[in-house]
């Protein structure tokens, strides 16, 4: 809403600097720099508007077996704690950002439904009760990727790169952005 | 001897720092530490609190180990000073082997076997836990006042656990079958009050604890169902009684982007038995309590929550008018970092069950108090 009325009242200024500058070519310098300055501010409320918010992609190690029927409950039942190893055994070692990260604030209301401090709260009783680990904190994207790839049984989220409408990534250490399979829910 | 435990304890979670970060190893280890202050009005709660009290501190220590993709093992020391009701001497709070029985993509179901925690409400299994509870001093649902919190706390036996993950619900299952356990002479004169005789042969007799809770997908609602029953005797000389007690309990909350509310109702029983030979008495009797609370949360932002809560119980559901107490309570938590956490509540009192008697031993119980709380705690 505030930036549509700065577009607008920016829009208007820039047709008035424009009139100013034609009456007075000597003010033509600074009418100029005044329109670039507007262009860059409407540049600016259109980016900041149309912003979109992130997109997490789940990533989860090559050396997992996805069970059949993998699907967001059973996404949950790991995110929360129920489901600690694989059904081939490996223990499930979780990948996460901090609380405040915009990624992990849309991972926890597209995916597991919820929000960080619920989540939080669950793993604190997990691990004050000894039924399970919290997952492992990590501070950006590329260290999660990182991780990921490096921990056999691990699972986690990054950005979703455009056009890339798959759930899951599967990444692994001797993996490329080509060799990447890639399957939906 | 209690000071140097806590130091102890202190400087374990110290060495302890910031292994619980690491790489997911088969050993996890897990600990914390807090510390309170205290300052009331008219009723002294844990230690002397009239004239401001530090005598409130909780410290543990803990750790996961993973022997195989069926089996591991969880346990956790612990120590609290909280007045004259816990002196600080360190204690297990649960060791058990867990047994993975079965799992799917949606179900699981495991065995536990050692000291174990009672799953009742929302809090009771991890009551202890500064960074768990939903305020610094719990509601009134959780008996904290009344000195019997051995009982239930945790059983050591044998515990079943099962979750069920589907599309639009999740439900899981606790059940708990303890073995009998003596009682502490402690926990007998704050049941039966101070100038008890029957204490030396107490034994809490075959408890069960039971939960079922069942939540909608995120938790975004839940709840869960509680049950609890023992059987508590004791014997001396001339006396011998036997209380059966029930506790059943409801509890709900809803988790909101901005709100929690959290609303439990619990109903208590108690059959008792006392027969006196000596001057062949017999007498019974069965009392029933009721306690139920509602607290509201409001997270401010990701850091910095305030919440509100008023917290009623009827001691004799016979006489509501002798035996009836509430407690507003009102408070703010903030987290600066994960391992952090600071809050600050003022509770007003109505009613003498919310204050612990053994921290008013030298004086009559006034009926109305309030407290200031201050707590910050440290978790690794």
């Amino acid at each position: 809403m505030g930036g549509v009325f700065f577009q607008t009242k920016a829009f208007i200024a820039g047709i008035c600097s424009a009139k100013k500058a034609a009456r007075a070519p000597a003010k033509q310098a600074i009418a100029h720099r005044a329109a670039l300055l507007i262009l860059l501010a409407c540049s600016c409320s259109l980016a900041t508007a149309n912003t979109p918010d992130p997109e997490p992609q789940i990533i989860i190690n090559t050396k997992v077996t996805l069970p059949a029927g993998f699907s967001n409950s059973a996404l949950r039942s790991i995110f929360f704690g129920r489901m600690q190893t694989w059904p081939d055994g490996t223990p499930i070692t979780v990948f996460v950002l901090p609380d405040t990260h915009p990624l992990h604030l849309r991972f926890c209301t597209l995916y597991l439904k919820t929000f960080p401090y619920v989540l939080k709260r669950q793993w604190n009783h997990l691990t004050f009760t000894g039924s399970g680990v919290r997952p492992i904190e990590v501070g950006t994207t590329y260290n999660l990727y990182e991780r990921v790839r490096a921990t056999p049984g691990a699972i986690g989220y990054i950005n979703r790169l455009p056009g890339n409408t798959s759930d899951v990534k599967f990444v692994g250490s001797e993996s490329t952005s080509g060799t990447e399979r890639t399957i939906r829910f | 001897m209690n000071k140097s435990r806590y130091r102890l304890a202190l400087l374990l979670a110290g060495c302890l720092s910031g292994s619980g970060f690491a790489e997911q190893q088969p050993l996890t280890l897990h600990g914390f530490v807090s510390q309170g202050y205290l300052y009331s009005k008219n009723n002294d709660i844990f230690g002397e609190s009239t004239e401001g009290s530090w005598e409130y501190h909780e410290a543990g220590a803990g750790g996961h180990y993973r022997l195989s993709s069926r089996l591991s093992f969880s346990g956790q020391w612990f120590a609290r000073d909280a007045g004259r009701g816990d002196n600080g001497s360190v204690r297990t709070d649960y060791l058990y082997a867990d047994l993975l029985l079965s799992q799917g993509t949606s179900s699981g179901t495991g065995l536990r076997f050692g000291r174990v925690r009672n799953h009742f409400g929302f809090f009771n299994s991890t009551r202890d836990v500064f960074f768990t509870r939903p305020s610094i001093l719990l509601p009134q649902f959780y008996l904290e006042s009344f000195g019997v919190r051995e009982l239930f706390f945790s059983s050591d036996g044998a515990q079943l656990h099962s979750y069920w993950d589907e599309k639009d619900y999740h439900l899981n299952f606790t059940g708990t079958f303890g073995k009998n356990k003596e009682i502490s002479s402690d926990t007998v004169a704050n049941i039966l009050g101070s100038s008890a005789t029957l204490a030396g042969d107490a034994e809490l007799q075959s408890p069960i604890s039971v939960q079922l809770s069942a939540g909608l997908p995120g938790d975004r609602w839940k709840t869960a169902l509680s049950y609890y029953n023992a059987t508590l005797t004791f014997n001396s000389a001339s006396v011998l009684a036997n209380l059966d007690v029930t506790l059943t309990a409801l509890s709900l909350q809803y988790n909101g982007r901005k709100t929690s509310v959290t609303a439990e109702y619990a109903l208590s029983s108690i059959s008792s038995t006392f027969v006196a030979p000596a001057f062949n008495l017999v007498a019974s009797g069965n009392t029933k309590s009721e306690s139920a609370y509602i607290q509201l949360d409001y997270h401010v932002d990701d850091q910095f929550t305030v919440y509100g809560r008023f917290d009623h119980r009827l001691g004799d559901r016979e006489q509501p008018n002798r035996t009836d107490s509430s407690v507003a309570t009102l408070g703010s938590r903030w987290q600066p970092h994960p391992q952090w956490l600071f809050a600050a509540e003022l509770h007003g009192i109505r009613g003498t069950a919310p204050i612990p008697r053994i921290d008013n031993r030298d004086r009559e119980i006034a009926e109305r108090s309030e407290h200031f709380i201050f707590m910050a705690g440290y978790r690794f």
